[in-house]
């Protein structure tokens, strides 16, 4: 049987440095009609390259396409030149590329850079043209697309934006779209309906998805078949079950162990993947997991890379071992440090704990300014009138989609900005308006840990130097001897080898880097640490090391977190109590328990619908609840209730009055007065 | 966007005000005594006194500034010690010139160096790409008088094509004009037009480097759609940021270009004033050249946003 | 735990060879044949300005009126001028007036516009504005006849060629420094240097800096050509130095009233500025692109 789409043998390579960089190396799939097919894999797995060389996308130089062949309706697509290829482009082949904010060409409308694909390969006059290019602006749910056709991209939201991407790679009915990391930018309930979305497109027009991305619930809630790639191989291949429910390669298992799941039992230890992936350059026949795999032997290091075999049916998987259940299992236990005692670091009570920090009706403004002056028109309430608390030695998850203030209140509680109004008292002392220099010695007692692995080091110093920074600055050393030690300490405690003192930040791997700014954080021995994103930007193999070595630190060092996230998985793997924010204002709090076992508010429970398990089992009896419509701008909040234009229960009175956050039971408060009611009968 | 008119509008004056300190400050420090000019060698003492007081050169340097600006404001910028005229008269007898011979070296420039560069980065590596980038690269080496300099050796002298030098009105005698022109034009153009075309080299590059050159490739556009359509327009807005820096060089050049050729202009002007020691003259002119150059800046700006509709529509 | 994570990241620790930092620079900035060309030029005028007196076959002053404007020939490669002096020999000493220019001069520039830029940056507020509107005003002016009027102002000469040239090219680095200062300002670690309380001087000085520096030897490299070209300029004009110290651009002015019969008396001092400045545009591309790929194109 032909197949829609198939590569065979497919090496794509980069000359970089003079070095030969295989990105693609002998990969083989296929994509049938009306199907959809996930590649899976971490950042540099190939899984993108893959997808570009097809249509020859590939920059040449310095890229080439070495071999194999990529047959599309029987054509081999990397024969093809000129209007021919063109043809394929767009007309058979759509992309949705993953950053909606650069995808799109900043100086033209979107109605013109829809309507030039649908002359081009549709052969309309303008006027049909843009007639159909409403049409499909309506499809995606782009509101009065008539007017907004003639809106240039700057003028959406990322949502919105990565709307008009699907738009303009739908508009002339491709056979086949490729959504690479389409929905890796966005926020989660956002791209839980651009999902949805492509899901019903494959149902309506029989185009078939491939599917790249690094995230298994996608996979798994979306995906019919699965390609697991790693270093620029396919490792393993299969439906979406037999993957999840048998995976075979050591790579697949150690991903789906090292990843926290919103159904987790609290207290799994995550099992993290060691290492890094391996670099591409001149690389070796031999397989590229084995430096890192937990089920590696020692005949494993004189074969050849190992081929894709069948498993059973359609499973397919690429490793030297047949890996048993119980061989799982056995590994997964001796990595694992004893659950139990993991667990009972949650359970520990931490109620009767005194408050390190109390935040009070913070509120931070910023004022709107308009016209020749600047004069101020409005505010802007970034953050509302909120108030919180962290005990010592607890883990408070702060979460929220963007705009929804959790980024100003980090830097409120930090004192980057003044708070406008409010208190934030944080070991008896009150922060929010104290003065620069007396502020200073209390820095040393609240570090910040950055999302970005890459920008939160200074690239012209050692890492040496960047995690002894603080000790100088606080005068925490006496004797150069002192600070060395305590240098080599840091660097140990977050478990960097410290013979790598005078290495410059971008010799380490993001997930070293990482350790880096943690080892700065604790220099000066501080009591609270806020994590801003802390893992989000890592891959999922490096994610679960930083977790468990946060998670080890506390307990070690009795730190105390504020812990910011969108990923509502990990938060819930970490936290003690959690913080849920809307628009400036919190609208839920409650232990993680309460929280994510019975959600109260609308916004709540659509969040935690939004986010999918790397379980198909689980997604299929799973209802799929979408939050309709977009977070509004903070500039125009909406009267009453900020989630009232969104919310499935929302009645009159809900947009009449701002809802107050009650307590409903011990410790679990929420802003929405129609669950408030609901208790109170 | 009218509101950063406006605010652009304002920078501007407050910029102008500092040109007019500037100036003015130098030009306390230029030697000679205005007076002593005036009079020449064989006045006495007292004469230059009181012509002193008359020019008002005995008041207090303050005073003397607001009168300047004053009457400056008021399109009156002195006498010239020298020629005994009014300066604003002199500079407006040989500003057109300037104006003429920049206005057209700045559309060649432009009309020459933006498709060169384009055609070099649609061909990177290739032959056409080197040969526009060693031309370039000399270009923006060679000074614009060693240029004027070659050019009358070969274009006058050897092959006898134009004048030497001299400077007739267009209006006059259009076709001698033209042939007078022509020289002096190259060689101011010359330099800008190699930046144009380096500066729109790279910003085509930079843009062809970007996300949506690739998203306007994957829909199967033709390679010379994407250049027109796609990259010129973004790639423009970084060689309008050069049209100010270059207004600055060319006017700037005048000053040799205009030397070599005895074009009657505001650089020879200036020159020859400096060595008449006719500082007024020498003080108008630097003002006139800044307001120019400032007031190009500011249409630069103001023409950003319609460039970019970021800055148009925000 | 922790020691785990230890072993198993020597495990992990790769012999994967990564190409240092400046062995990627050198081949990146020595790839193309003009840039060793270039480099080997500027080699050649400093040699030639220290060793002059060496290296010249004659005094640059000395006036043979046997030979008066004679051809070039075995004696006088490039000829003499109108009183009879060697132009090879007056060539080779006019690099002294060049590299000293534009050595002294950059340096004098760069210096003061750092500080400017650097201060400007992260004042702020109305400091930032007046010193930028400052800046604006002073390139209103052109630089060459900001440099025009200075020297007419203060006399020529090659110390107020100097001061004057490095003046007019302050505004550049005073721009380009404050715009790397609000760039790196935002950057996280900045932002972690505010959260440990560390001083403004100490982060302009020990983070900044050291991170602007990429921009600033390749403007300082760029600009070592735009003041040799302006010093040529001002001599040309006879505003410069001051005869009969030997410099290019008043031998070009010197020798244009010969053009007919004489033309190398232009011709060759001329070679020599377009040589020397193009070297220099060159390596200041070359050091862009091998300093940082990024980079390309944002001066």
């Amino acid at each position: 049987m032909s197949h829609l789409l198939e590569v065979k043998n497919l090496q794509t390579q980069f000359t970089v440095d003079r070095n030969v960089v295989k990105a693609v190396d002998g990969v083989s799939y296929y994509v049938d009609e009306g199907e959809i097919v996930a590649v899976v894999g971490e950042s540099g797995s190939g899984k993108s390259v893959t997808q570009y060389s097809g249509i020859q996308l590939i920059p040449t130089p310095p890229g080439k396409i070495a071999g194999g062949e990529v047959l599309f309706n029987g054509k081999n697509l990397l024969q093809i030149s000129g209007e021919e290829l063109r043809q394929v482009r767009g007309g058979e082949i759509g992309v949705v590329f993953q950053e909606p904010m650069t995808s799109l060409n900043p100086v033209l409308t979107i109605g013109y850079q829809i309507i030039e694909t649908i002359i081009l390969h549709l052969k309309m006059n303008k006027k049909d043209a843009r007639k159909h290019a409403i049409e499909l602006l309506k499809s995606v749910g782009i509101p009065d697309a008539e007017e907004r056709i003639d809106y240039y991209p700057h003028q959406f939201s990322g949502g919105m934006r990565q709307r008009v991407c699907i738009a303009m790679a739908m508009a002339c009915k491709p056979k086949i779209l490729i959504a690479d990391e389409a929905t890796t930018a966005l926020d989660v309930t956002t791209q839980a309906q651009i999902l949805e979305m492509l899901k019903d497109i494959v149902k309506e027009t029989k185009t078939s998805i491939v599917l790249v991305t690094h995230n298994l619930g996608i996979v798994a809630r979306y995906a019919d078949r699965i390609y697991v790639m790693y270093a620029g191989e396919i490792v393993e291949s299969g439906t979406t079950k037999e993957i999840f429910s048998s995976p075979k390669h050591p790579y697949t298992i150690s991903l789906l162990n090292a990843i926290p799941r919103l159904d987790d039992p609290k207290g799994r230890q995550l099992i993290p993947i060691d290492g890094i992936p391996p670099s591409l350059i001149n690389k070796q026949d031999i397989c590229a997991f084995l430096p890192r795999c937990p089920h590696r032997t020692a005949a494993c290091s004189f074969k050849p890379a190992p081929k894709l075999e069948t498993v059973s049916g359609s499973h397919y998987s690429a490793c030297h071992e047949d890996i048993t259940t119980e061989a799982i299992k056995e590994v997964a236990a001796a990595r694992a440090t004893s659950e139990d005692s993991s667990a009972d670091a949650f359970n520990d009570n931490q109620s009767d704990n005194e408050n390190l920090l109390e935040v009070k009706n913070l509120k931070m403004y910023f004022p709107v300014t308009k016209g020749i002056l600047k004069r101020k028109v409005a505010d802007v309430k970034a953050v509302d009138d909120v108030s919180f608390s962290i005990k010592k030695g607890e883990t408070l998850g702060l979460v929220g989609e963007s705009g929804c203030g959790k980024t100003t209140i980090i830097r409120s509680i930090l004192r980057m900005y003044e708070p406008t109004a409010g208190d934030v008292i944080f070991d008896g002392q009150n922060i929010a308006k104290m003065p620069k220099h007396k502020l200073r010695p209390i820095r040393r007692n609240i570090s910040l840990v950055f999302q970005d692995p890459f920008s939160s080091l200074d690239p012209r110093q050692t890492a040496g130097s960047i995690v002894g920074e603080p000790l100088i600055i606080h005068k925490l050393t006496k004797t150069k001897a002192e600070y060395e030690k305590r240098v080599n300490e840091l660097f140990e405690l977050v478990g960097l080898n410290p013979e790598w003192k005078n290495r410059v930040p971008h010799e380490f791997s993001g997930g070293q880097r990482q350790r880096i700014g943690i080892a700065r954080a604790l220099a000066s021995n501080p009591s609270f640490i806020v994590c801003d994103e802390a893992i989000s930007a890592l891959d999922v193999s490096i994610q679960a090391q930083i977790i468990n070595l946060l998670e080890d630190l506390q307990k070690k060092l009795g730190l105390t977190y504020l812990f910011v996230a969108h990923d509502l998985s990990v938060v819930r793997h970490i936290s003690d109590r959690v913080v849920v924010m809307y628009l400036g204002k919190i609208i839920e709090v409650a232990d993680w328990k309460s929280l994510y076992e019975n959600p109260l508010h609308p916004y709540t429970k659509g969040l935690l619908a939004a986010v999918p398990i790397p379980d198909p089992f689980v997604e299929e009896n799973r209802e799929h609840v979408m939050l309709e419509g977009e977070i509004p701008s903070v500039m125009n909040r909406p009267k009453g209730c900020a989630f009232f234009n969104r919310c499935p229960m929302a009645t009159k009175e809900c947009s009449e009055a701002e809802p107050p956050l009650v307590e409903t039971e011990e410790g679990h408060s929420v802003a929405c007065i129609k669950v408030g009611k609901e208790v109170r009968v | 966007m009218i509101a950063f008119i406006i605010r652009r509008l304002l920078q501007t004056v407050i910029v102008l005000f500092m040109v007019t300190l500037i100036v003015f400050s130098i030009l306390q420090v230029l030697p000679g005594d205005p007076a002593r000019t005036l009079l020449g060698p064989e006045a006495s003492p007292e004469q230059v006194e009181q012509i002193r007081d008359e020019l008002g050169l005995n008041r207090p340097l303050p005073v003397q500034y607001i009168t300047w600006v004053e009457h400056a404001v008021q399109g009156d910028l002195g006498k010239s010690i020298a020629i005994k005229e009014d300066v604003t008269g002199i500079i407006g007898e040989h500003l057109p010139k300037t104006l003429y011979i920049s206005i057209l070296s700045m559309v060649l420039a432009i009309v020459i160096g933006v498709p060169a560069g384009i055609i070099a980065a649609i061909r990177r590596g290739g032959k056409i790409d080197s040969l526009i980038s060693v031309v370039s690269n000399f270009g923006m080496a060679v000074p614009a008088f060693w240029l004027a300099v070659l050019c009358v050796y070969f274009f006058s002298l050897k092959l006898g094509w134009f004048p030497v030098q001299g400077y007739t009105s267009p209006f006059k005698d259009f076709w001698l004009s033209t042939q007078q022109v022509i020289m002096p034009v190259i060689c101011l153009a010359f330099a800008a037009l190699a930046s144009f075309a380096r500066q729109t080299r790279s910003a085509m590059l930079e843009v062809i480097m970007q996300d949506f050159t690739r998203t306007a490739r994957s829909k199967g556009l033709k390679e010379g759609t994407i250049i027109i359509k796609h990259t010129l327009k973004n790639a423009i807005i970084p060689v309008i940021t050069l049209v100010g820096l270059q207004v600055r060089n060319i006017v700037g050049s005048t000053i040799f270009v205009e030397q070599v050729f005895n074009i009657p202009g505001m650089g020879r002007l200036v020159v020859q004033s400096i060595f008449n020691q006719d500082f007024v003259v020498v003080q108008g002119c630097v003002l006139v050249i800044a307001i120019i150059v400032a007031f190009t800046n500011l249409l630069i700006d103001i023409s950003y946003g319609f460039a970019d509709p970021r800055i148009r529509i925000k | 735990m922790t020691t785990e994570i230890i072993a198993s990241e020597k495990v992990v620790e790769q012999k994967v060879k990564k190409t240092s930092n400046k062995k990627r620079f050198l081949r990146v900035f020595l790839a193309r044949k003009t840039v060793v060309a270039s480099l080997a030029i500027i080699f050649i005028m400093i040699i030639c300005a220290i060793f002059a007196p060496l290296i010249a076959p004659f005094d640059p002053y000395k006036q043979d009126y046997t030979q008066i404007l004679a051809d070039p020939s075995l004696a006088h490669p490039l000829g003499t001028d109108l009183i009879g002096r060697d132009v090879l020999s007056r060539i080779i000493y006019g690099s002294q007036a060049a590299l000293l220019v534009g050595m002294v001069s950059v340096a004098i520039a760069s210096v003061i516009g750092i500080i400017l830029g650097l201060f400007s940056g992260y004042a702020g507020g109305l400091i930032d504005a007046v010193i930028m509107r400052a800046m604006d005003a002073l390139m209103a002016i052109p630089p060459i006849i900001l440099a025009v009027v200075f020297v007419a102002a203060f006399g020529g000469g090659l110390k107020n060629v100097i001061i004057t040239l490095g003046l007019s090219l302050v505004p550049t680095y005073a721009r380009l420094m404050r715009g790397q200062v609000l760039a790196i300002r935002e950057s996280d670690y900045i932002v972690a240097q505010e959260l440990m309380g560390s001083t403004n001087i100490r982060n302009m000085i020990k983070h900044v800096l050291p991170n602007c520096l990429s921009p600033l030897i390749v403007l300082i490299t760029l600009n070592f050509g735009v003041a040799i070209l302006a010093e040529a300029g001002l001599s040309f004009l006879g505003l410069g130095i001051v005869p009969p110290k030997a410099a290019w651009g008043s031998m070009i002015n010197d020798g244009y009233k010969y053009l007919l019969s004489n033309p190398i008396l232009s011709f060759a001092p001329g070679m020599a500025v377009v040589l020397v400045v193009v070297a220099f545009n060159i390596v200041g591309d070359a050091l862009r692109d091998a300093l940082d790929p990024r980079l390309k194109g944002s001066l």
